[in-house]
């Protein structure tokens, strides 16, 4: 679940604003070689069955919108707004995922912003993969039980709740037991890695076009 | 007679041209970790699709899983089992079956993981399904929750597939046994067969004590002869 490889929190960042102002002034190709490159980045660096998991997200996330926008729009306009919609949902996930929380509080720390709020979506996004695995599982032990169809659904998140209630108080106390009071190293200062120097360079590179190609 | 028939099942690279079958009594599914035991398990129960082979399976499966605490929905012990009957007099005519009175009133998500595997057994056998697969029945048992799981087994009237570690367990309880090693069926066939074959051995298990005891006194017997 977690990445051994990583970014540097500030050019994730860039990434994102680019992206996304990539987005709105037109050039689909550009942000989307860049949101590949990251996805690919990401992809190298996980298991296998996290990809897996991580391609149904996204399934599910642009095949229905395609669908009904085709069925609207006709089907040049449902691929690009989906094309859209993936390359955001990508390059947030990817970014967020391959950023590490301690240099992301490095960063944050240095900027006046909380640690808590800094942490708060790349933790929810890397841990997708756990709470999508959890499900998964509650929902077969459901299932065992004879529950199907709409009972199932909604007696799901009882007991979801109630392993996220019981998992934290564990966490609480492994963290206790291992005296995190002794840690005192909650940042690390981020390093300037390849992948750093490529994107920056890829965004630098395209903003020229851009702006040379711009009347 | 409902029935569990595995033909040449393969998924991705866990599971690799497995065939077994399981009818009434307990079949034991054994194997060192990572040998593909709870990926059967979850073929079974229709959870992954296998990339091919045949799965014959009855429609209404129980399944009790390595985290029971997932089954339960309701806050107290009692009301899971109303749920499933309906009625309270019959919840706790079960409860009382199983010298299970003391949990009626306990907090499910309070139980202990003893106590959590059992009711989720209980549980899982109570909706009235055509089969049973529970993973790691004895995981986290005490010695007196482990005869009452053995118990509760031996005496389901439907076919029962379990995945196990735990050999002693699985000589008490199981019929059948299938070894698997690599995501394949090393030997399978009624359980003293098994185990009194060298296959435990060359796996690298400890010999059950039931199974040391025995060697040693046909040792003995045939000396004397």
């Amino acid at each position: 679940m977690s990445s051994v490889r990583s970014i540097h929190p500030l050019v994730g960042f860039l990434a994102i604003i680019w992206v996304m102002t990539t987005l709105y002034t037109g050039s689909l190709l550009s942000a989307l070689l860049l949101t590949l490159i990251l996805l690919l980045y990401l992809i190298s660096s996980q298991p296998l069955e996290s990809t897996r998991r991580l391609t149904i997200l996204y399934l599910w996330l642009v095949l229905p919108p395609l669908i009904v926008l085709t069925i609207v729009y006709g089907p040049i306009d449902a691929l690009n707004i989906t094309l859209r919609l993936f390359i955001l949902a990508s390059v947030f996930t990817s970014t967020l995922q391959l950023m590490k929380p301690t240099e992301l509080i490095y960063i944050s720390s240095r900027l006046g912003i909380p640690p808590l709020a800094a942490l708060t979506i790349p933790i929810i996004i890397r841990l997708a993969d756990y709470m999508n695995y959890t499900i998964s599982e509650t929902l077969v032990a459901l299932k065992g039980r004879g529950l199907s169809g709409r009972k199932l659904l909604t007696s799901l998140p009882i007991p979801l709740t109630a392993h996220i209630i019981i998992s934290s108080a564990q966490m609480a106390e492994a963290i206790a037991q291992k005296q995190y009071k002794n840690h005192t190293k909650y940042t690390s200062k981020p390093t300037i890695k390849t992948i750093d120097i490529l994107i920056t360079t890829y965004i630098i590179a395209n903003t020229i076009i851009i702006l040379i190609q711009t009347p | 007679m409902s029935r569990i028939i595995l033909e040449d099942v393969w998924y991705k690279n866990i599971v690799r041209g497995v065939s077994m079958k399981a009818e009434n009594g307990v079949t034991a599914i054994i194997g060192p970790n990572g040998s593909g035991k709870t990926t059967i398990l979850r073929i079974i129960v229709g959870a992954l699709k296998p990339d091919k082979g045949r799965v014959v399976v009855p429609s209404r499966i129980g399944s009790s899983w390595q985290n029971p605490y997932y089954t339960f929905t309701k806050a107290e012990v009692i009301e899971e089992f109303i749920e499933i009957y309906g009625d309270k007099g019959r919840a706790e005519e079960l409860l009382k079956t199983y010298n299970l009175e003391s949990l009626k009133n306990s907090y499910t998500f309070k139980l202990s993981m003893g106590q959590a595997r059992l009711i989720s057994i209980l549980i899982a056998i109570s909706w009235g399904p055509e089969a049973l697969v529970v993973d790691e029945p004895t995981n986290g048992l005490g010695v007196r929750e482990k005869r009452m799981v053995e118990d509760l087994l031996k005496n389901i009237k439907i076919p029962v597939v379990i995945a196990s570690h735990d050999l002693d367990f699985v000589l008490r309880v199981a019929d059948y046994v299938y070894v698997l090693s690599n995501g394949r069926v090393v030997a399978g066939g009624p359980t003293l067969d098994v185990f009194y074959s060298s296959i435990l051995s060359v796996l690298g298990f400890p010999e059950p004590y039931a199974v040391l005891v025995g060697r040693k006194l046909s040792r003995r017997l045939r000396s004397i002869e």
